[in-house]
């Protein structure tokens, strides 16, 4: 059989385009984080923004910048870095998809990027209709998905071409989460593609008058959840397949990480209306069985969060740990690749409560629209996901550049993981807290004509803006960091931490790589769940909605 | 493939907590009548004042201490603006919307809902104590979103 | 944030009967525990202010 031999350290030509990638990602993330902190003085009254800027326009860029630049840069960086590590150097067709696809999404970023400066596109990042940005905006991100997708073509291809050297082999683990990740993302994306094509773009240049909004609204909501779960699962390729390595510890189960992804891959589509429980249109009966559907996939968190513990225990047990929680204490805390990711494990256990309750049906209008949602979202992507993405660029980007993680820079690191664990203490704990009060996000500085109900939300507004600063500041040294990395560390090897089995591991059953067995259930799944309220949505239609531009 | 007894233990403990909210949700939002908002009733979005009963927007008393009340939400207010309701009253909320989405909040109680055009929502509330009451809208609907706001005065 | 010793160990572990005898994931298992009472916890809070505000 013909054998591939795998280099320990990632290609020099595939290194660049990961690291490509990863400029892009941090540098969306730098202006993102500058808009984030002006929100949180405006919003706190503060501050007051020189005429010609709008809170909203801020608010768009931090939302669009960070949620769908930042992070899809990131992964795919990650994701291309990760698969030429484990199935060898790319092949000619996965490298090229990898440049086109870059291309594209960086002609749309910049393109996108301009609207919103031009203050043509303040819509904020779901861009519900009927508010109506100019064309370019909804082109520009469609050049943004398109381009991912081709990215996501040539990591199917490599696979592919890895599977078929390889008859009979188990793929290696990250290239498998790796296709499960890109695959979840090309299914949820199909969505918003549809409602920009067929819906946003005619109507934005005036070729249809008007759009139906409850059904542009829940094809974005049906890529609006699973995209979380596209932010997430890179997290998890590192907790599951990487963090062992850095601990001196075992993949704890090959079968039970693989078995995670295909739950998420097929429960985390059909549930976007958790996003829309509020709304008119749609029967109590579908809502309430997307918050089912929703629950399932709440289990395979809580496999991962047994087999993390597990890896910990295990490892800390063979370093000689004893007792209850000696192996805790036999984590290496001290080092920046772990350090920052397991925050954002621990950060993940009340993001996760709290989007349980999120999900919980009535009780959304608790919470739905307030800062409390403002502060979930804060400790998943911005927190759990976010940490462990800074994490792996600490071995990342000096691993691609041939450079050295050097101790200077692994304190450096810890420090900006505490400055980030701090801030985020004090901003999404006063956003839950004032959200529970009603406290509404989105929204710029306001009493309501200084009614009691909204006076009281000021002092959280104000350790709000606290904990934003802070967080800039673990921004700023962030950005030292990676640029430290990248261009001034010493010259050298930076391991690409790559976890093993324990040996005598358990066989991974096959059938966790039938992609068509899989694939075929998430699409009966989101069938089932979309099929009948979306017919209702298009019978039912009421007369539609013209443009607004209220900005 | 082979679980840990413990892991075996967790999940069914985990996966039983979740049944549990379910069925806790479940018969609130249906044996008890605390399904959220989700009004099935249209209308022509470039018609609203022209439809009833959102021509006439306002209370209106249909019963002993119970009340329709009929409010339109468009960028950046709410008619009617300012309300007054006795202590104890029952009120039933339709609310739509002139042009962009809006929210629908009240403070102090659970009502939330979202007022997308096209669509009437609904929700009924009982105002048990006394009160100013903020009715804010927590949709982003604009430049002026941060003004978008009505009171309901209860005594 | 993060487990303390401070919990009653369960009576009812008995490790040697298992098949899982080697490997000791009691600090796991308990882990998970405080965890899902966490989940608990802050969910009937949630709902308890719910059902305050009716």
């Amino acid at each position: 059989m013909l054998q591939r031999k795998i280099s320990e350290i990632v290609d020099r030509q595939d290194a660049k385009l990961s690291m490509a990638h990863l400029t892009v990602s941090f540098v969306a993330l730098f202006l993102g984080a500058i808009a984030g902190l002006l929100q949180t003085l405006v919003r706190s009254g503060t501050i007051t923004l020189p005429a010609g800027i709008g809170y909203y326009q801020l608010l768009t860029a931090h939302g669009v910048l960070l949620g769908l630049i930042f992070t899809t840069y990131f992964i795919i960086g990650f994701l291309y870095a990760g698969i030429s590590r484990t199935t060898g150097k790319l092949f000619d067709f996965p490298r090229r998809a990898g440049w086109y696809g870059f291309y594209l999404m960086t002609i749309g970023t910049v393109l996108g990027v301009i609207m919103v400066l031009l203050n043509k596109a303040t819509v904020l990042y779901t861009f519900y209709a009927p508010l109506q940005a100019s064309p370019w905006f909804y082109i520009a991100l469609t050049l943004v998905i398109v381009g991912s997708w081709i990215s996501g073509g040539g990591m199917f291809r490599q696979y592919y071409i890895w599977k078929k050297l390889h008859k009979g082999e188990l793929s290696p683990l990250i290239s498998f989460m790796a296709v499960m990740t890109m695959l979840l993302w090309l299914i949820a994306t199909l969505g918003v593609a549809v409602s920009v094509l067929f819906q946003f773009i005619p109507w934005s240049f005036g070729w249809v008058d008007t759009i139906n909004i409850l059904l542009s609204r829940t094809l974005f909501w049906y890529f609006g959840h699973p995209l979380v779960y596209f932010w997430l699962l890179p997290a998890y390729i590192c907790w599951y397949a990487i963090i062992p390595k850095i601990i001196g510890g075992k993949i704890f189960s090959d079968s039970l990480a693989r078995l995670a992804f295909v739950l998420f891959l097929l429960f985390s589509i059909p549930v976007g209306f958790h996003h829309q429980l509020l709304e008119s249109g749609i029967s109590p009966f579908w809502k309430y069985l997307q918050v089912v559907l929703t629950f399932m996939v709440i289990i395979p968190s809580l496999m991962t969060a047994f087999s993390l513990f597990a890896t910990f225990e295990l490892s800390g047990r063979d370093k000689g740990a004893t007792g209850l929680f000696g192996w805790f204490k036999k984590l290496p805390w001290k080092d920046a690749r772990f350090f920052a990711p397991m925050m954002g494990m621990l950060i993940f256990i009340p993001a996760g409560a709290g989007g349980i309750i999120n999900a919980s049906n009535q009780m959304n209008q608790l919470v739905h629209n307030t800062l409390w949602v403002t502060g979930h979202f804060h400790l998943t992507v911005a927190s759990s996901v976010a940490l462990t993405f800074f994490g792996i660029g600490y071995w990342l980007v000096p691993h691609l550049t041939g450079r050295k993680l050097t101790a200077k820079m692994h304190k450096l690191a810890n420090i900006q993981t505490i400055l980030w664990v701090v801030g985020m203490f004090f901003m999404s704990g006063a956003m839950h807290t004032v959200g529970l009060f009603s406290a509404p996000r989105r929204t710029s500085y306001t009493t309501y004509n200084d009614h009691p109900d909204a006076l009281g939300w000021i002092p959280y507004e104000v350790a709000m803006a606290i904990g934003g600063s802070i967080l800039f500041i673990a921004i700023l040294l962030l950005m030292y960091i990676m640029v430290n990395l990248g261009l001034f560390a010493p010259k050298g090897v930076e391991e690409f931490p790559l976890g093993e089995l324990a040996q005598g591991a358990e066989k991974t059953p096959a059938v966790l790589e039938n992609w068509k067995l899989w694939i075929g259930i998430t699409v009966a799944l989101i069938l089932f769940a979309y099929t009948i309220p979306i017919f209702d949505m298009i019978q039912h239609a009421p007369p539609g909605s013209p443009g607004f531009k209220l900005w | 493939m082979h679980l840990h007894k413990y892991e075996k233990w967790w999940l069914m403990l985990g996966g039983g907590t979740l049944i549990i909210f379910l069925s806790v949700i479940g018969i609130s939002a249906f044996a008890m009548g605390h399904a959220p908002p989700s009004d099935h009733m249209t209308i022509d979005p470039q018609k609203v004042s022209e439809t009833k009963p959102f021509d006439e927007p306002g209370l209106k008393q249909i019963g002993e201490n119970e009340y329709e009340l009929v409010m339109v939400s468009q960028a950046f207010t709410f008619l009617p603006n300012e309300v007054q309701i006795p202590k104890g009253a029952t009120v039933h909320f339709k609310v739509t919307s002139k042009d962009v989405v809006h929210g629908f909040a009240v403070t102090k109680t659970n009502i939330n809902m979202m007022i997308t055009p096209g669509h009437i929502n609904s929700i009924t509330h009982t105002f048990d104590e006394e009160g100013s009451y903020l009715i804010l809208c927590n949709e982003y609907c604009g430049a002026g979103h941060q003004v978008m706001s009505a009171r309901i005065e209860v005594s | 944030m993060e487990p303390k010793v401070n919990r009653k160990k369960p009576t009812q572990i008995d490790l040697k009967t298992t098949p899982d005898a080697d490997k000791s994931l009691k600090g796991t298992f308990i882990s998970v525990l405080i965890l899902g009472a966490f989940i608990i916890l802050s969910w009937a809070g949630v709902y308890f202010i719910f059902l305050s505000r009716l």
